[in-house]
């Protein structure tokens, strides 16, 4: 059985207007050969393919079906959970949680623990984790060799699988390896790399906790995973929150100019001289209220994080479209005298149509560049609000809560550095890909552009 | 024969690119003279202004000089250090630009930057510096210099700024001045000054000059010696004299066939087919040859072309430039006027007014007007063509703009078919629009450039006629290809792939596109080089004659007025000063203004002897024009009524009016 969340519906909707988009571009031959281009330029491929496997585990993290969990005495239990595709894959890491801390690759626990052993002697030492390395009878001496033997294995399966998809591949498209795009074959790498790094995760998963635990034994690879899904939903929605705000005020501002500009240029200049947090706090706890006050909408804990999650996404998307706007409505002042536009006009080509052919194209660089900048700034105002606790609701995963816990972590005694370590990793990752994939992107469709 | 003052020897320099080697100067060598004004004359893309950087080793990054030497007395300046270089550089051989806008900074005043040049190079006190600073603003020719001291550049007009460049050029005293193109963002009368300028600063001081140009105007009148260059290399090079009696290289004949003139006018211009050849490429013989009428095997027989020796300082790049007289020119076709007009209503604009309010303080009051275009009246019969000439600044645009109602008309008429088009609406000038279409100046900046060629010639035709079909607009589009020259398979390419003449070929189709009658010229031909020029010219000219469209041609080149124009409107801030046929105008000029403009154009013709009468490089301000007749501030004859009445027009001949007050109306 499935079961659709308001942010699942919204991801699908992108996912879906994305492949419409590429299939419709694809008819088009002019529209074919800025493709031909990213597919050119190794970079582009490479980055493309990331984002893409991003997205895969965001999509998969969205499909829900509903879970019965099997009681200890075999039975099902009665309460249904609704578990993500994702989950579902991840069970190992999932259910093998800790009592508290332990280290990347640990086999004991990060804290000694008071012990009493069968002769009665009360001693502080590390226990033994109870997944952690728990196969091994001798782990200080085996747990190298068997580390690397697993991460071989890993590799191995990696390698078998990435061939087969090779192959799967030539069945389908014969010429794939006649194809001059230089792209191609760093794309195939790039792939080889990410099922290599999955095959290692899947046979390390279930004996190891590759990044360690959290606070509540909590594998931390899981979290990081489950957070890219928080990750694009805030990036994702709030660009298309922000996106038509902005570029339809910052337009119609730059080109009617006269009351209309001084209208909008009055909007947000007002909208950016209120601190977006206060405006952001309000509107949270209003919501708080609201679901409180209508227990019967919000049936789940799942639902209520969720609503919380898409209003943060509404929420900075209408504070966070000034910026853009402001720069649009420039360039579109300087465009708007151009003389190509001034011919149309003597053409008689109506307004929408001016805007919509002449100017929209022509700014279409800084809107590019501006989302790609926007997002990794999104998803760290997500941590800035989540320390505040206005941001989503604290049983979300996400890199923003990841990063507020380490805060804690990292004044410990001896440090807790793994979490910390994992967000960053994984945004960094995303952030990059995205950066340079829109690089890739701006080149490739702006026809003046020379390699 | 005397030392050179600055020799260059198989010069050449490359780009370096990720793609291709680019070889923009391929092996060029002449010898500058102390005291003499060589000149370097070549289309754009041919390597001019790089060879210059070249010298100075002032190139981008990715350039780089390959081979020949630069023998600057004695001592080869490609193998010297920077840092004696920077002692050569700006101070022994200095360089002013083309565009005075950008290369003064906006926030230091001039007398400033002057002294930046001073200072970096002699140690003295700050008194003798500002006196060496004030006595180089004397002598660029700028008026009150210890006032113009603390101005800043944009307080002064262009061609005061290329004064400023100049005299920072000399701050040094140097042997040689190179000027890159140093009048073409200059108006004519501004050009003929800075000019004159040049030549008296060579003669006082007994500097050599290097010029880069594309004109053969400014050639003739300030070179010694010429070097004409082709793709990276020089083709000929010849005494003025020798080049001007007789140039040799069937490409500096082109050149010349190009110019459009007055005795042109029932002909097409001779064009150069083809394109300058790639320069990434290797060549095989002349590099001319595939342009050339004179092509014969033995052309490109030899892997090298080498220099014959016509006279003694007269040298060629051409094997076959004894036998080239005893071919006839190719003779050019006349142009036959076959059209048959449908529809003969003028355009009839009077006393038209286009005033932009200057708007001041919070509640953004009115203060004052621009009075861009005032009280204009003229007449545009169909198939003919008028020319609206004039400096920049003087309304001519606006004047063009405002009759197809891109700039809102402040007052008077615009009648055209017993309509008086602007009274109308927007929604029902809209009809009019398909009649009444626009051309612009610069090739680049007039087609989106994110717009394939085909949905650009689409778009006028869609917006106004929404009753064809896909396929009917397509064959449309072709048509209008086939008629300015280019194939259809174009449809699907973006505007910068083209080259700029055949990028204001794809406007003039835009313009085409929905069939108008009157087509406002906007200097369509004033940012290309002379041989596209005439390719434009000649595809106007012929679409006239085929369609009898009218043009009106705005533009500040009297050549093509002399070449196009059936009638010539003469604009002076805002008014129209002198109107009448093209005869009237340019062969019996009556306003003083006129008569400047029309010498302020160098030729090279030395039968028409002529004075440069020198305009005053103060066009006032149209926010604020002088009262009475504008252009008493600048004219010679100035008498005491023109500072108080505004002269009206008087009828010299029936196709001829003036308005200027040293004629008197005869009639009443």
């Amino acid at each position: 059985m499935l079961t659709l969340l308001w942010t699942d519906i919204a991801i699908f909707g992108l996912v879906i207007g994305a492949v419409v988009a590429v299939w419709r571009s694809s008819k088009k031959e002019h529209l074919r050969r800025p493709w031909a281009k990213i597919f050119n330029n190794r970079m582009g491929v490479v980055s493309l393919t990331i984002v893409l496997f991003f997205l895969l585990v965001g999509v998969l993290d969205s499909v829900r079906l509903q879970h019965y969990e099997k009681l200890p005495d075999g039975d099902y239990s009665e309460h249904a959970k609704a578990l993500s595709v994702l989950d579902i894959i991840l069970t190992p890491i999932r259910l093998q949680v800790e009592k508290t801390y332990s280290e990347p690759f640990a086999h004991t626990a990060y804290a000694k623990e008071m012990n009493v052993d069968e002769a009665g002697v009360t001693q502080w030492l590390y226990p033994r984790l109870l997944y952690g390395g728990a196969h091994l009878n001798n782990p200080k001496s085996d747990k190298q060799a068997d580390i690397l033997l697993k991460i071989g294995k890993g590799l191995a399966h990696g390698l078998l699988a990435w061939l087969g998809f090779i192959f799967l591949l030539r069945l389908t498209k014969r010429n794939l390896f006649k194809t001059k795009l230089k792209g191609v074959n760093s794309g195939l790498l790039t792939l080889l790399v990410i099922f290599c790094v999955v095959g290692m995760i899947a046979s390390l998963g279930s004996f190891y906790h590759i990044l360690g635990t959290d606070k509540v034994g909590e594998d931390v690879l899981y979290q990081a995973i489950k957070s890219i899904r928080t990750g694009l939903v805030i990036g994702g929605l709030t660009t298309i929150v922000m996106l038509p705000i902005a570029i339809g005020l910052g337009l119609m501002a730059g080109f009617f100019r006269g009351w209309v500009d001084d209208v909008i240029q009055y909007l947000y200049t007002t909208l950016s001289s209120i601190p977006g947090v206060l405006l952001i706090a309000a509107a949270i706890l209003m919501a708080q209220v609201y679901m409180a006050n209508n227990p019967a909408l919000f049936t789940t804990l799942e639902d209520r994080a969720d609503m919380r999650l898409l209003l943060l996404c509404f929420i900075l998307g209408i504070t966070s479209w000034t910026g853009l706007c402001r720069l649009l409505r420039a360039e579109t002042l300087k465009i708007r005298e151009m003389d190509y536009v001034v011919a149309a006009c003597a053409l008689g080509v109506g307004r929408f149509q001016l805007l919509k052919r002449h100017v929209l194209p022509n700014v279409m660089h800084l809107v590019m560049i501006t989302i790609v900048l926007d997002f990794s700034g999104l998803v760290l105002a997500e941590a800035v609000l989540s320390y505040i606790n206005i941001g989503v609701d604290p049983s979300t995963y996400s890199w923003g809560n990841m990063i507020n816990t380490s805060r804690l972590e990292m004044a410990r005694e001896p440090i807790v550095w793994w979490s910390l370590t994992a967000a960053f990793v994984f945004m960094f990752t995303l952030v990059l890909a995205a950066n340079l994939f829109a690089d890739a992107v701006r080149d490739a469709f702006d026809p003046r552009y020379i390699e | 024969m005397p030392v050179p003052l600055l020799s260059v020897q198989g010069l050449k320099t490359q780009f370096n690119q990720p793609s291709e080697t680019i070889k923009a100067v391929d092996g060029i060598s002449f010898d500058i003279a102390e005291g003499e004004a060589f000149a370097l004359v070549g289309e754009s893309g041919c390597g001019k202004s790089i060879s210059a950087l070249s010298v100075l080793r002032l190139l981008p990054n990715n350039a780089q000089i390959t081979a020949g030497k630069v023998i600057y007395r004695g001592s080869d300046l490609l193998r010297m250090p920077e840092k004696n270089m920077r002692e050569i550089r700006g101070v022994r051989i200095s360089m002013i630009f083309q565009d005075p806008m950008t290369s003064l900074n906006p926030v230091m005043t001039i007398g400033e930057q002057i002294a930046e040049a001073v200072l970096t190079h002699k140690k003295s006190s700050a008194s003798e510096i500002r006196k060496r600073v004030i006595s180089l603003i004397q002598q660029v020719g700028i008026s009150d210099p210890e006032e113009r001291y603390s101005t800043f550049p944009h307080q002064l007009s262009g061609g005061m700024r290329q004064r400023v460049m100049i005299a920072i050029a000399l701050a040094n005293e140097p042997d040689l001045l190179i000027a890159d193109e140093p009048t073409t963002a200059l108006d004519v009368t501004i050009q003929s000054q800075i000019l004159q300028l040049l030549k008296d600063l060579q003669r006082q001081m007994g500097m050599s000059l290097w010029i880069i140009t594309h004109d053969l105007g400014i050639v003739a009148d300030i070179a010694d010696k010429v070097a004409v260059m082709y793709a990276g290399q020089l083709v000929e090079v010849a005494s003025r004299d020798d080049f001007f009696k007789k140039p040799l290289h069937p490409y500096s004949r082109r050149l010349f066939d190009a110019l459009p003139d007055l005795h042109k006018r029932k002909e097409l211009l001779v064009t150069l087919t083809g394109a300058v050849p790639k320069l990434s490429g290797s060549f095989v013989g002349c590099r001319f040859a595939e342009r050339c009428d004179y092509k014969e095997h033995s052309c490109t027989e030899l892997p090298e072309l080498g220099w014959a020796i016509f006279s003694n300082d007269h040298h060629v790049r051409c094997v076959r430039v004894d036998k080239l007289e005893l071919i006839e020119k190719s003779g050019n076709i006349l142009v036959e006027g076959t059209s048959e007009l449908d529809d003969d209503s003028p355009l009839i604009v009077k006393g038209l007014k286009v005033y932009f309010p200057i708007k001041k303080g919070l509640l953004k009051r009115t203060v004052g007007q621009v009075k861009a275009v005032d009280d204009v009246s003229f007449e545009l019969p169909a198939g003919t063509t008028t020319a609206l000439v004039g400096e920049s600044g003087c309304g001519k645009t606006t004047l063009g703009k405002a009759l197809l109602q891109l700039l809102p008309i402040t007052e008077g008429d615009v009648e055209y078919k017993g309509q008086n088009l602007a009274t109308l609406s927007e929604q029902a000038f809209k009809q009019y629009r398909e009649q009444l279409q626009i051309i612009f100046q610069d090739p680049f900046s007039s087609m989106n450039p994110r717009m394939l060629v085909g949905d650009i010639l689409e778009e006028g035709i869609r917006a106004l006629r929404s009753d064809l079909t896909d396929a009917d607009i397509e064959h449309q589009c072709d048509t209008l290809l086939e008629k300015v020259g280019l194939n259809s398979d174009v449809r699907l390419r973006y505007p910068h792939e083209f080259s700029g003449g055949q990028r204001q070929r794809l406007c003039i189709a835009r313009a085409l596109a929905v069939n108008p009658s009157i087509i406002v010229c906007d200097e369509p031909t004033s940012a290309l080089d002379v041989s596209v020029q005439a390719q434009v010219l000649n595809l106007l000219k012929k679409l006239q004659n085929e369609q009898g469209l009218s043009y009106l041609f705005i533009t500040h080149d009297l050549s093509v007025v002399a070449y196009l124009a059936d009638t010539v409107a003469v604009m002076y801030l805002g008014r129209i000063v002198e109107y009448g046929t093209v005869d009237d105008v340019l062969n019996n000029p009556a306003h003083p203004y006129t008569k400047a403009l029309i010498e302020a154009v160098p030729t090279w013709d030395a039968s028409l002897e002529k004075t440069v009468v020198k305009l005053p490089d103060n066009m006032p301000s149209p926010s604020n024009p002088p009262d009475g007749c504008h252009f008493h501030t600048r004219c010679e004859h100035v008498m005491p009524d023109c500072r108080q009445i505004k002269p009206r027009d008087v009828n010299l001949s029936s196709s001829h009016k003036v308005a200027c007050l040293l004629f008197t109306p005869n009639d009443d």
